[in-house]
């Protein structure tokens, strides 16, 4: 199963009232059929109108799961930085080249792939300083995000990170599982209902169901949802 | 044991049993800071109970200069951990010191005695300024003058604090573990109660 680009266009604009239909069986074959500017009514509502907000409602989403660090989707979106030296700049693309969005996930040494752990900046600063005296013969695998750079105590760590690229192609399928198809519906239909003033009332039921969808991507960084963390979220 | 697993060990130790939020995974880096510590603790206990002692004793070899007094024991190298600055300089009295001939030599504690006449059927020594003075045995002394050190190099089996966990004895992990322990909970003592 897939969400194609045609069947949620198709949402949004039944729900828009966009869809032809002089009679039942034309506005079911205008909306069965792919979108196009004769299964519309237009000129308000036409498809390609609704490219832009859909790939805005996609980004939406797509940023809210690579913000939420415990996320099981942010496999889909899944990069990797090149090796980061203490003190890096974390940078602006991951090794594919697209654009790095949201919270880092599992950050590892470069050399023997063993999970650093989040830590403070004084922890990290403290072992960089005193390596060689208070802390010599210790391994410690540990990293902290300060602003744009990462601070760590190996020679050179990998970050996994989510990427997106905003899609320049409206047809096949939306790389998403398919449970935020209702959700990327809403949240089009909200961007798009503002257009009308006489759509308050749809604008405001697809703006709740939208935030609510937001919501529940959001909830899976809560730690009595989905897993328990007990002191290192990214502990080997 | 390595240094990382006597953390581990520290931390699992410290963790066991307790309640969430487990905080210590979290304190890795204040339990390393403390493991130089715990070393001394262990060493300073080691030192002070006969049955344990000489799993933390070891042979130095120290050359005497000129005036007959030896270099500095920091710089003194031990004969199993092969380390410099580790030994324990009352550690010596609970040791002994001889002289390149085998002779025992006899701790003396002030430096007033030293230079005074002692039975000269004895060797002497005297811990002074990071050094060892010695003093040979069969020769009277009645002034700093008279003194003649003994033929070096002396070899002075003492206590010491070993540098690297690795040289602490499987005998005294686990007492090292709870060292640490101790260290890491009890944060802060008053130096006279340490």
């Amino acid at each position: 199963m897939a969400i194609t680009f045609d069947r949620v266009i198709q949402q949004v604009l039944n729900r828009l009232g966009a869809v032809v239909g002089t009679n039942p069986a034309q506005a079911d074959s205008n909306y069965a059929a792919p979108p196009s500017t004769s299964t519309v009514t237009g000129p308000d509502f036409v498809p390609s109108q609704v490219q832009d907000p859909l790939a805005a409602s996609i980004g939406e989403i797509v940023e809210c799961i690579a913000s939420t660090p415990r996320h099981p989707e942010r496999q889909r979106f899944f990069d990797v930085t090149g090796s980061l030296a203490n003190q890096a700049a974390i940078p602006q693309v991951g090794n594919s080249g697209s654009r790095i969005i949201g919270v880092p996930g599992f950050v590892r040494d470069a050399s023997d792939s063993r999970a650093c752990l989040p830590a403070t900046l004084d922890a990290v600063r403290s072992y960089n300083r005193f390596s060689a005296s208070v802390y010599s013969g210790m391994s410690f695998y540990l990293y902290a995000i300060n602003g744009g750079r990462i601070e760590h105590t190996r020679t050179n760590v990998v970050m996994e990170v989510c990427v997106y690229t905003r899609p320049t192609i409206f047809t096949g399928n939306i790389a998403l599982d398919d449970w935020h198809e209702g959700g990327l519906a809403s949240g089009t239909v909200a961007k798009l209902a503002l257009k009308e003033s006489m759509f308050q009332s749809l604008y405001d039921a697809a703006n709740t169901e939208w935030q609510a969808h937001l919501t529940e991507i959001r909830n899976y960084g809560n730690p009595d949802l989905y897993g328990k963390v007990t002191a290192a979220p990214a502990s080997a | 044991m390595t240094v990382d697993e006597l953390i581990e060990r520290a931390k699992r130790r410290l963790n066991a049993g307790q309640p969430q939020p487990h905080v210590w995974p979290d304190s890795e880096i204040d339990i390393g800071a403390c493991v130089t510590d715990a070393l001394r603790q262990l060493s300073e206990r080691v030192m002070r109970d006969s049955e344990l002692r000489a799993w933390l004793q070891q042979d130095y070899a120290v050359n005497l200069g000129a005036n007959g007094e030896s270099t500095d024991l920091l710089t003194a190298t031990g004969s199993v951990t092969g380390q410099v600055g580790e030994i324990i300089l009352e550690g010596m009295d609970f040791g002994l010191v001889r002289d390149a001939e085998n002779n025992v030599l006899v701790p003396l504690m002030h430096y007033a005695d030293f230079v005074r006449p002692q039975p000269t059927v004895y060797g002497y020594y005297l811990k002074k300024n990071r050094v060892v003075a010695t003093r040979a045995k069969g020769v009277a002394v009645n002034s700093p003058a008279d003194i003649l050190s003994v033929l070096g190099p002396i070899t002075i089996t003492a206590s010491f604090t070993p540098k690297n966990v690795s040289d602490v004895p499987l005998d005294l992990e686990d007492d090292l573990v709870g060292d640490l322990c101790d260290v890491v909970t009890r944060k802060i003592v008053n130096a006279d109660a340490a």
